[in-house]
């Protein structure tokens, strides 16, 4: 019986995917320096890391929920609130100190409530997030109105702006930084092996004596943290904070999430294709902003990318069930 | 063995004739043989895994025999699906009810198959719900049951016994004439009891056949006009109730020749290790004392839902005790989870590993490894690769686990040795005391002398084990000593020189 089975483990998302996922980076970039070729100057392809810090940064926080089989609506909001609130504080105290730590303890207290709830209850990770969502969401217009926070310090607005050896965007090596260190817990560590456990069948690990609910805590907890950071960078790029900041991100990270090859359906995932496919709705958003396309049609795209990356991976989930099935008789 | 009691083969309104049904691994049903006269309730009984389940799913259509064929009123009868079954007048009445609990008794009575009217000046394009009719055919059925019951209660409102009365009802709403009882009193009072026997008698009195499973032998001469007891999956014997004595069924249901398949080392047992005294959880373990020794194998047997599993988990942590002490080498400890349970040495395997035991898509060490991640990790929660691949590799070498190496998903091993990645898991985390739940479950019979042999080294390395088991010879193998349960108690306890199935079965039953 075994020898016929005699099968690799995890054949489904392996550096195969991923070479698809660079391969497919490099068409676009290609593409778009066809259509306008100002799309190959340097500059314009640094400027793709610049645009992406604050979706790259939640988008590996995500990547960790997404793999438990949840996932957090709320990014984009919690980063909007704590904008706001950093801009509030700054407003009144003109404290930068005080700003930034209002803004990142918001931030982390979002994503507390989200994984507090999510992990001491039943509730969906879906429905309690699209719950939060327009909590955060409510909770900065209430604060904020229609007002514009600016006159941040220059000082502030380094966080983002600098470029290291005259290219680099700073915010870009922030996100590399991350990344690297995402990855290392998510591949080598016992809290990605645990979010892998949970995704795939949560049962299992409560069987074998692991705490999965503190797990589930921590991740939501730090995916608002990252929201808190991210909220920072995008504030040195723009250096105002209204209600209309982060609107769309939710769907720009989940996407990248999905596109990098981690399952909705949980268990399985790649930082490192998260990483790849930040990059791709970076490549997307600066190619279609030099294409002078709007910011609807940016929209639509990726809404199509999400489906097509979710309907596919179901049906090579499914096929790769049915010939398990068949495999054992 | 024949049918002692021939009736002629027309009058029969159900005949189940020659039928096989093999799952991977195991022969469920070989050559079975029932059949069910007009208006008598036949009891069939066998212990747990007789094959009484996969006989009534065969009935209903949810599995389809290998061979073999079934004859409803003289005429060839092929079900394809328990919904065919209702249409044919076949209807099983599961012990767990199938109601959903937040509709009505109408509504659930009708639930799928709707009386229906032509919505007025609407040229029966469209139809509605014709509440009035379903009322007053409800109301017929509980009449003809001699039940009243509120057609407009929520199903989740009502005891356990009613709720019984309107999964009856919603049989009888097909025009049922054959009805599958599957342990009708398992969850029921003696009254209850009496009230549907009562059912029962009315429902025989209109003509309906009923084929009446359960454990309980009192009830089947209670109840009974006719017995079957199966066993290993095979017809063992039909006879008249009142022509059988209470002794002449348990042999039937025992009858096994014990084969020496176990390889049970005798060996020196040592002081008592745990304890557990007074153990409740309220409706589910009613005070259950137990002692366990250093190298003993403590059997644990009874029929399923005797709280076998339930008594494992309270010990583990995993559920919390109303009242009771358990005590670790004489010291009152307590576990407020699973955790704090194995940090003292002991460790629970469960008994549906692809649920409980195993992640399935991960590999083998990584599942090995699971409990005890945190003791394998360097700062920052990395995880020491070589030790991982150090504990992995001795342990699939102990129990010679059948695979190229430790990335090899579980998913794609056999039953067996999946069982043995569970045991080498438990081992793992290097425990004293072991409880094993079903260890031998869905495992072929290589796979399974050679998971007894690894107990009893286990025994044999001092370690005490408990085993839960619904498989006697195992249970009569393995155990040093056994006790028995029976709905939440302890009935017994029995030394290993006094153990046969007859003492087993008469105090589980």
């Amino acid at each position: 019986m075994a020898k016929q089975n005699v099968k690799r483990k995890r054949p489904l998302i392996g550096m195969s995917y991923q070479g698809a996922l660079l391969a497919l980076l490099v068409f676009l970039i290609v593409l778009f320096g066809l259509l306008e070729p100002v799309f190959f100057h340097p500059n314009v392809l640094f400027n793709v890391t610049a645009i992406i810090g604050e979706i790259g940064i939640m988008a590996l926080a995500m990547t960790f929920i997404i793999t438990t089989g949840g996932i957090d609506l709320s990014v984009g909001y919690i980063l909007q609130l704590s904008a706001i609130v950093f801009g509030s504080v700054y407003g009144s105290s003109h404290s930068l100190a005080q700003a930034i730590a209002a803004a990142m303890l918001c931030a982390t207290a979002c994503g507390f409530l989200n994984g507090i709830i999510i992990s001491k209850t039943k509730i969906p990770p879906l429905v309690t997030t699209l719950a939060t969502m327009n909590l955060y969401r409510g909770l900065s217009m209430i604060v904020a109105g229609s007002q514009t926070y600016s006159g941040f310090p220059e000082g502030f607005k380094q966080i983002s702006t600098i470029n290291l050896f005259g290219i680099v965007p700073i915010q870009f090596t922030y996100f590399l930084v991350l990344f690297l260190a995402f990855a290392l817990f998510y591949s080598k560590g016992t809290l990605g092996r645990n979010l892998k456990g949970i995704g795939f069948n949560e049962q299992v690990l409560v069987f074998s004596g692991i705490n999965t609910k503190r797990s589930l805590l921590f991740i939501y907890t730090l995916c608002g943290f990252m929201c808190g950071l991210g909220a920072l960078i995008y504030l040195g790029r723009l250096s105002a904070a209204t209600t209309s900041m982060g609107n769309d991100l939710n769907l720009q990270v989940i996407t990248a999430v999905v596109l990098g090859g981690t399952s909705i359906m949980g268990g399985i995932g790649s930082v490192a294709g998260t990483f790849i496919g930040v990059l791709i709705i970076g490549v997307l958003r600066k190619g279609f902003t030099l294409l002078n396309f709007s910011g609807n049609i940016f929209n639509f795209t990726l809404g199509v990318i999400l489906i097509i990356a979710l309907v596919a991976f179901a049906l090579l989930e499914e096929r790769k069930r049915t010939s398990q099935r068949r495999l054992k008789g | 063995m024949e049918t002692k009691t021939e009736a002629r083969s027309d009058d029969l309104v159900l005949r189940i004739e020659g039928i096989y049904k093999s799952f991977p691994g195991v022969n469920a049903l070989t050559n079975m043989t029932i059949d069910l006269r007009p208006a008598e309730v036949h009891a069939v009984c066998g212990e747990n895994g007789a094959g009484k389940s996969t006989l009534m799913k065969i009935i209903t259509g949810i599995y389809k025999p290998d061979r073999g064929w079934m004859k409803l009123n003289g005429e060839s009868l092929d079900i394809d699906s328990p919904i065919d079954a209702y249409s044919r007048g076949i209807a099983i009445i599961f012990q767990e009810t199938s109601l959903f609990p937040d509709l009505t008794v109408l509504e659930n009575i009708f639930m799928g198959h709707e009386l229906k009217k032509p919505l007025p000046g609407t040229a029966r394009l469209i139809s509605i719900l014709d509440y009035p009719a379903m009322r007053r055919k409800a109301k017929e059925i509980f009449d003809r049951l001699g039940m009243a019951v509120d057609l407009e209660a929520r199903v989740a409102d009502l005891g356990v016994a009613t709720k019984q009365m309107v999964e009856i009802a919603k049989a009888l709403s097909f025009d049922s004439r054959i009805l599958i009882l599957d342990e009708p009193t398992a969850a029921l009072t003696n009254k209850e009891v009496d009230t549907l026997f009562e059912t029962i008698r009315k429902l025989k009195a209109h003509g309906v056949s009923m084929l009446y499973i359960s454990h309980r032998l009192d009830e089947i001469f209670q109840i009974a006009d006719r017995v079957t007891v199966i066993r290993d999956g095979e017809h063992i014997n039909t006879e008249d109730v009142a022509k059988v004595t209470k002794d002449e069924l348990v042999s039937w249901m025992v009858g096994r020749v014990l084969t020496n398949l176990y390889p049970k080392e005798e060996f020196e047992i040592g002081e008592v290790v745990f304890e557990a005294r007074g153990i409740v959880q309220a409706g589910v373990l009613k005070g259950i004392d137990l002692e366990l020794r250093k190298g003993e194998i403590l059997g644990i047997s009874g029929l399923a839902g005797a709280g076998r599993t339930e008594l494992a988990l309270a010990l583990c942590g995993f559920t919390r005790l109303d009242s009771g002490r358990i005590l670790l080498d004489g010291k009152e400890r307590h576990f407020a989870n699973y955790r704090q349970a194995m940090d003292n040495g002991i460790v629970y395997i469960s008994e549906d590993r692809q649920k409980y035991g195993l992640v399935v898509p991960m590999s083998i060490s990584e599942n090995i490894t699971l409990p005890l991640l945190a003791k394998i990790s360097r700062g920052m929660g990395i995880i020491d690769r070589a030790a991982e691949r150090e504990i992995n590799d001795s342990y699939m070498e102990r129990l010679a686990i059948k695979a190229p190496d430790g990335g090899f998903v579980v998913n794609n091993l056999s039953g067996g040795n999946q069982q043995k990645v569970s045991v080498a898991k438990a081992l793992a985390t290097l425990p004293r005391i072991l409880v094993l739940d079903e260890p031998t479950r869905g495992v072929d019979v290589g796979a399974k002398s050679e998971i007894h042999r690894i107990i009893s080294n286990l025994a044999k390395d001092g370690k005490s084990i408990i085993m839960i088991s619904s498989d006697l010879p195992e249970i009569l193998g393995m155990s040093d000593r056994v006790i028995v349960m029976k709905t939440g108690s302890k009935m017994g306890e029995l030394m290993r020189d006094a153990l046969s199935q007859e003492r087993i079965l008469e105090l589980a039953l």
